[in-house]
């Protein structure tokens, strides 16, 4: 039985109209976080890209460099899955997603002795600690990891490619389109021109800025002397590549996730305008009772 | 030997009668008058004057003109009490509802004075009734009262019939139900599911049904009490005393008070409320002899318990289960709203350290749940931490757990009833806090007596 009184009732309008202050001001600081996330992407890509653009022109001038060996292919039977999940709240949609798609991949690998686990985001901690597996966790920082964290967990991943102890590296990571975002289970090792494509690809989303993203041309005179050979050269650009594009997926992935808040913020501010509406509706009733219970009294 | 000094009807207004005796006449108060003609009983409420009386009628005034005789009897109100009258159904009167005939013994009259503060007797014990809402959050203290606040159609006769059906099955002890104001069609029903039953030969009821004239609705619950007494201090019984609706008293009150010309108070009611209730509520009590425990039903206008009548129930009550529109709406039954329903017995010093953990973590969590629902509506579950989705989901289950099916409602339901005792409520619902119910969906824990029964 609702005992509201007119207190009450005021009370709780004024608490549902602070929150929906509170959820549009989460919902515009969302916006512009996504836009500089995208910022920094696009410097990023650009950094690889760029190397791209060298590595081409080498192929070109040096036609036998294509025989080359770019990048060490294991033989391990280690699995590596980097999880990317928000370190703060207000993300759950985004979370249930990137844990649903996680728990799809868990059930479907029969071997969980040869996984190795990254959870990157303080949620996915409370995920794999429920679920009872060991992990490496990247967590507490601001809104995107940085760089610092960022090369911790690269020199970790080259670890673990030196070691030759990985064969295969996944990265659990939402796929953001216009539309919306679905969750993938995406391949980055081994990596070749093949996965590069894919990558570049899947990154830069459906929006006509980041299509025509664009890197200067870059021509190699034939003044350049490559010290120690060409081969090494074209090797570490190559890795170099790798790496810039796993730490942009990361944040392109962060970036989703502050897209994700953005829509859930605007739903609550949705949802708690119509309570407040509501809430408005049964306060005007109940005055209007209260006024005419005391005429009726007076009348008495 | 009955005295017969006649008076005559000298006014008529609605159900007020006006009677005039000689002077050295005057019927005293509460006095019970005949018409003798029409062998319609009035009752005196009033002394206008010597030899002039205000009384009100039990039955219609159709027909009756002034001038016609009215008899005095020199006695209030009087029943037939003790055990010949079980299995009886009775109107105002003491008069059977089949024969209209009064049934022979020892007559009580229906208005006296409560037991005296000596007399009364203040151990508490538990009352088990099986239904494990009531068990588990608001125990019922034996010779206590209970309250059942609820809007129309939200279960509270169903409740009470089960109530009825349970005590009567697990103490085989004598109940008397009064019906006051409420719809014909509900106390026929009931007669006949405690006849199929069988519970009726241990049951005494008293009907002043809403068609009936105010002054026999505002009586009945007195006839009811006085049935009660009889067990309680001849027989030293324990008995129960079950009033639906208390409302519909206070309403009748009401009536009478318009009638009798009295100025009206707060919201319209009478201004003796406070009074009356009052008279009714302190004979309900336990005395060294033996006990009533009453349940009262009562009816809440507009939802508000605010109201000037249930809010003067209230302090009367031990224990008060508050049914709820909104819970019934979701298909629970009973309907009682956990976290304003409320017992004196839900102490560690009565109910004991387990329950009471028990019932307080049950509480907890419901509540908890309560506030979050806002957060659930604006944001969405998701955004809940995994400890808050754990109260919900657990709440959630509480809260189909405390759905319980009733042998009263097997024709409805089509769903046997279910009688838990106490310890099986408590461990139940130790396990499901605990968490040890986690993996089970909640579906399951709907409209079940225990989960793992058979």
């Amino acid at each position: 039985m609702a005992i509201k009184n007119l207190r009450s009732l005021r009370r709780r309008i004024k608490f549902l109209g602070n929150f929906q202050k509170i959820t549009h001001s989460i919902s515009l600081i969302s916006v512009i976080r996504f836009q500089k996330s995208y910022q920094r992407i696009s410097k990023i890509i650009l950094n690889a890209f760029y190397f791209l653009e060298i590595l081409n022109n080498l192929f070109k001038k040096y036609p036998n460099l294509s025989k080359t060996k770019m990048f060490q292919k294991n033989n391990g039977d280690k699995t590596l899955v980097i999880i990317i999940a928000s370190d703060r709240g207000l993300a759950g949609s985004f979370d249930q997603l990137i844990f649903k798609k996680t728990n799809e991949f868990l059930n479907s690998f029969s071997q969980k002795e040869n996984l190795i686990l990254i959870g990157i985001g303080k949620k996915t901690k409370y995920y794999l600690q429920k679920l009872g597996l060991e992990f490496y966790l990247f967590d507490s920082f601001e809104n995107f990891l940085p760089t610092s964290l960022a090369s911790e967990l690269l020199n970790y991943i080259n670890f673990l490619l030196k070691s030759s102890k990985i064969n295969k590296i996944l990265i659990i990571r939402p796929n953001l389109t216009s539309g919306g975002f679905l969750v993938e289970c995406l391949k980055v090792y081994p990596f070749d021109f093949y996965v590069i494509n894919n990558l570049i690809n899947k990154i830069l989303p459906d929006m006509k800025q980041w299509k025509n993203l664009k890197v200067e041309e870059i021509n190699l005179s034939e003044e350049y002397i490559f010290e120690p050979s060409v081969e090494e050269i074209s090797k570490v650009l190559f890795k170099n590549i790798f790496y810039l594009l796993i730490y942009v997926i990361i944040l392109e992935a962060q970036a989703s996730l502050e897209f994700t808040r953005t829509i859930t913020m605007r739903k609550a501010n949705e949802n708690a305008k119509e309570l407040k509406e509501k809430e408005i509706l049964n306060y005007n009733k109940l005055r209007q009772q209260k006024i005419t219970q005391e005429l009726l009294d007076i009348k008495r | 030997m009955i005295k017969e000094e006649k008076g005559k009807i000298i006014q008529i207004i609605g159900t007020v009668v006006d009677v005039e005796f000689d002077q050295e006449n005057t019927p005293n108060l509460y006095e019970v008058l005949i018409i003798e003609d029409k062998n319609i009983y009035l009752e005196t409420e009033m002394i206008l004057s010597p030899g002039r009386v205000r009384c009100l009628s039990f039955a219609s005034t159709d027909g009756l003109s002034r001038g016609m005789k009215v008899i005095r009897t020199y006695r209030k109100l009087s029943v037939t009490v003790g055990e010949n009258m079980l299995g009886k159904v009775i109107n105002v009167l003491g008069k059977t509802l089949d024969t209209n005939q009064e049934i022979e013994g020892e007559k009580w009259e229906v208005i006296k004075n409560p037991p005296t503060f000596a007399k009364q007797k203040p151990d508490v014990e538990i009352l088990e009734t099986g239904i494990k809402v009531i068990d588990l959050l608001t125990p019922v203290i034996k010779g206590g009262k209970v309250g059942l606040f609820g809007g129309a159609g939200v279960g509270k006769t169903v409740l009470l019939m089960e109530l009825i059906h349970n005590i009567a099955y697990k103490y085989q002890g004598y109940s008397i139900f009064s019906g006051v104001g409420e719809r014909t069609r509900e106390g026929n029903e009931l007669i006949l599911e405690m006849q199929e039953s069988g519970v009726i030969k241990n049951v005494i009821m008293v009907f002043g049904q809403m068609n009936e004239v105010p002054s026999v609705r505002f009586r009945t619950p007195f006839v009811g009490v006085t049935l009660a007494e009889y067990f309680r201090d001849v027989l030293k019984k324990d008995v129960l005393l079950f009033i639906d609706n208390i409302f519909r008293f206070v309403q009748a009150g009401s009536e009478v008070s318009a009638l009798l010309g009295r100025s009206p108070s707060a919201v319209g009611y009478q201004p003796t409320l406070a009074t009356e209730m009052g008279r009714l509520q302190e004979r309900i009590t336990s005395t060294d002899d033996g006990s009533i425990t009453s349940f009262q039903a009562i009816y809440v206008p507009a939802d508000d318990i605010t109201d000037p009548a249930p809010a003067t129930v209230f302090s009367h009550l031990d224990s008060t289960i508050v049914l709820s529109r909104e819970i019934a709406e979701q298909g629970i039954y009973p309907a009682v709203d956990p976290l304003q329903s409320n017992s004196l017995a839900l102490d560690p010093k009565i109910v004991g350290e387990r329950h009471y953990n028990v019932a307080l973590n049950v509480q907890k969590i419901l509540q908890r749940y309560q506030e979050l629902k806002d957060i659930i509506a604006i944001l969405g579950i998701d955004e809940l931490s995994e400890e808050d989705k754990n109260i919900v989901y657990r709440a959630r289950k509480i809260q189909k757990y405390l759905s319980q099916p009733f042998f009263v409602a097997e024709n409805y339901t089509g769903i046997k009833g279910k009688y838990v005792s106490l310890e099986e409520t408590i461990s139940e619902f130790e396990k499901l806090i605990n968490g040890e119910y986690d993996d089970i969906p909640e579906e399951n824990f709907y409209m079940k007596g225990i989960l793992n029964e058979q």
